[in-house]
């Protein structure tokens, strides 16, 4: 089997002079996961940071290689031969899932044995259209055994999508200067949630039969954390209880990559995790793409199957949602 | 794992600007006089420019196309497509972040159904695609699929002409990089024994800080500071036992290696390193390609510029074993070794006699 959950830690940046960039959110969230599984940073083999707005939007080198030496994994060579590789993986919102599947891959080869996988972004100004909170997380993974881990991923891609999302950096004269600057803009036309909504269902509808699963038999579900709403929204198309499909954006804003970890350490924290013994992520980014990971574990916490899907007598709040759905996705 | 898992290069793409920028006309253009011969110090004697036309996008496609005219593959087998290209410009300078060029790639080659994602790790960018691409080959995960990248860095040499003042400044590598594009096709090696060996990839962080592009603060495109000389340094002190270790994976020793491709930075730089390494290592390899006089630096597509141009002209045998390193901004030691096979009759000569 492939790549298990050791750890997964999330940290949220302050404000005014608590504020913190890309790199030391990504870095502190890297210890706080080394931390909790009470691991040694030369232990990790390979560190993978998939986070897309960063510090001054540097270009190289890759921000994985600022993280490493952050956390002082394997800086230099040592004479043990072990060593860190590092590097940066885009794809939006569904690049934590690539991560973690490469991840996965390298340790079903016996490549590597510990991973790494980070993502966090700040607004590297000046920009506009910016809206996601600054955040970091990390997801620390080791290989896995026949009770624990990855069993299955799957990406599509919806090109026809393509231009509800966009982020450039482009060059803009500004009036009054000498000189123009280069700016982050971020485009996100107002469909682009509901048509995320669609590819989301299309796409997990059809992992879900191709699996063999029922979606009552998820035990929880991992879903991105933006576009703001995403996972309410989903969660009511897809008819699911909301008990089981995370949302965090009532306590953290809009999260862009680090979201899925977001959400997933809050239900190591309250336990919800360990109560689960099917877990569906669900990540969405432009594109627009979908990325799936279905995750398995033995329950450490014995429950009641109550399955995912909503019961009678459920309906009625599910309808005024549905409706509310409708509504806010007609501009498509 | 099954030795008939093995990945092999099966074809190789490469897409060049058609405007040429030499190193005398590019120094002429510096707003300071430099007192150095680059040309000499370098050994780059030009560099391919993007017209306006032309960006990290339409190279990064045009590789892709011409690949796949030298492949046996459709565009609709690739299952996995990686974009590695440092810039990421899709219409004019204008520096794409969402959604990822390789989803414009891959649907601008016919590959819709291929997984496709960037990845971004400086100049050791198509490497890095390629240790990922072997994994999911050797894995049997997809039977073929595609490393590409296109690098519009010439507006790094632009505008460093601005600003350098002294041979000193830390944007004096910026007046070595060239455009192009390039990509390749790996697939499923179907004998035992052949194809990619080892993909070895080691990141030295300690060292960084030396290199960074990013953003230029006061004109469209981007700008990079380096201490180049502390980088060759610094790899070349610390890279002897990572390719050490790479070679003992593969059975080789460093002059059982017929072919060295370096990352191309410069021709002196190359030459020293080449000779401290053998040095270190007690043997030195057959060959050690420089292919910097009529392209420059780059970047992440250097060593498939390389391949490119001397698979053309007929340089390599079949049998022989090929080595690329990379040394890049990180700092990211790199090794790919594989064996040459039937892929030298699809270009040059070896092509036409077909």
């Amino acid at each position: 089997m492939g790549a298990r959950i050791e750890s997964v830690h999330f940290v949220r940046s302050g404000t005014g002079l608590l504020r913190k960039g890309s790199i030391k959110l990504a870095t502190l969230a890297a210890l706080g996961c080394l931390k909790k599984a009470e691991m040694a940073p030369c232990e990790v083999d390979l560190l993978i940071n998939t986070g897309i707005y960063r510090d001054e939007n540097i270009g190289e080198p890759a921000i994985a290689s600022l993280i490493q030496q952050g956390i002082k994994a394997n800086p230099g060579v040592n004479d043990d031969g072990h060593a860190t590789f590092s590097f940066d993986l885009a794809n939006g919102g569904c690049g934590i899932l690539n991560a973690i599947n490469i991840v996965h891959n390298l340790m079903e080869s016996d490549a590597i044995n510990v991973g790494l996988v980070v993502a966090s972004d700040a607004d590297p100004g000046p920009s506009e259209g910016y809206g996601y909170a600054p955040a970091g997380a990390a997801v620390l993974l080791e290989p896995g055994s026949n009770e624990e881990g990855f069993i299955a991923f799957r990406t599509d891609t919806y090109p026809k999508y393509e231009n509800m999302f966009e982020s450039r950096v482009v060059f803009m004269g500004d009036k009054g200067r000498s000189k123009g600057r280069n700016i982050m803009r971020i485009m996100e036309k107002k469909a682009y949630m509901a048509r995320c909504v669609d590819c989301a269902q299309r796409s997990v509808e059809d992992f879900v039969e191709k699996m063999g699963l029922d979606l009552k038999t998820i035990d929880l579900v991992i879903p991105s954390q933006s576009p703001i709403g995403f996972p309410k929204k989903f969660r009511v198309r897809m008819g699911l209880r909301r008990s089981r499909v995370i949302d965090v954006s009532e306590e953290h804003g809009e999260l862009h990559t680090a979201g899925p970890a977001a959400a997933l350490a809050q239900t190591i924290d309250d336990g919800q995790f360990a109560r689960a013994e099917r877990v569906l992520f669900v990540t969405v980014g432009a594109g627009i793409t979908v990325s799936l990971a279905l995750y398995h574990k033995e329950r450490e916490v014995e429950i009641n199957r109550e399955g995912l899907a909503v019961e009678e007598g459920e309906e009625d709040e599910l309808v005024g949602m549905l409706e509310e759905d409708e509504e806010n996705g007609s501009d498509g | 794992m099954e030795a008939d898992r093995n990945s092999r290069i099966e074809s190789i793409g490469r897409a060049l600007p058609e405007k040429r920028l030499t190193t005398t006309d590019l120094m002429a253009s510096c707003r300071h006089h430099i007192k150095v011969d680059m040309e000499e110090l370098t050994g780059i004697h030009e560099r391919r420019v993007c017209s306006e036309a032309e960006n990290s996008f339409t190279l990064a496609r045009d590789a892709a196309l011409d690949c796949l005219a030298h492949s046996g593959h459709k565009d609709s087998e690739l299952g996995l497509v990686i974009n590695c290209s440092i810039s990421k410009f899709d219409k004019g300078l204008s520096h794409r972040y969402e959604p990822p060029l390789s989803l414009s790639i891959k649907e601008a080659i016919g590959a819709s159904k291929a997984l496709s994602f960037d990845i971004q790790n400086a100049c050791a960018g198509m490497l890095t695609g390629v240790y990922i691409l072997d994994n999911y080959i050797r894995l049997g995960l997809v039977d073929c699929g595609m490393v590409v990248s296109g690098e519009d860095i010439t507006s790094l040499s632009i505008n460093a002409a601005r600003t350098i003042k002294t041979i000193a400044s830390k944007q004096m590598a910026s007046l070595t990089v060239g455009d192009a594009g390039a990509a390749v096709i790996l697939e499923r090696c179907p004998r035992a024994s052949k194809g990619i060996a080892v993909s070895e990839f080691t990141t030295l962080s300690k060292h960084s800080d030396l290199c960074f592009g990013r953003p230029c603060k006061d004109a469209p495109g981007a700008s990079m500071s380096t201490e180049a000389r502390k980088i060759h340094r610094v790899a070349v002190a610390d890279s002897p036992p990572i390719l050490k270790k790479a070679l003992d994976r593969s059975g080789l020793t460093f002059d059982q290696i017929d072919h060295v491709i370096p990352h191309q930075t410069s021709e002196r730089s190359i030459k020293s390193g080449a000779r401290r390494i053998s040095e270190k290592l007690g043997v030195k390899p057959k060959n050690v390609i420089i292919n910097l006089h009529d392209f420059g630096n780059t970047a992440s597509t250097t060593h498939f510029v390389a391949l490119y141009r001397y698979l053309n002209e007929g340089l390599f045998k079949k049998g022989e074993n090929i080595m690329l390193i990379c040394f890049a901004s990180g700092l990211v030691v790199g090794v790919v070794i594989f064996t040459m096979d039937e892929l030298v009759d699809k270009y040059g000569l070896a092509k036409e006699s077909t």
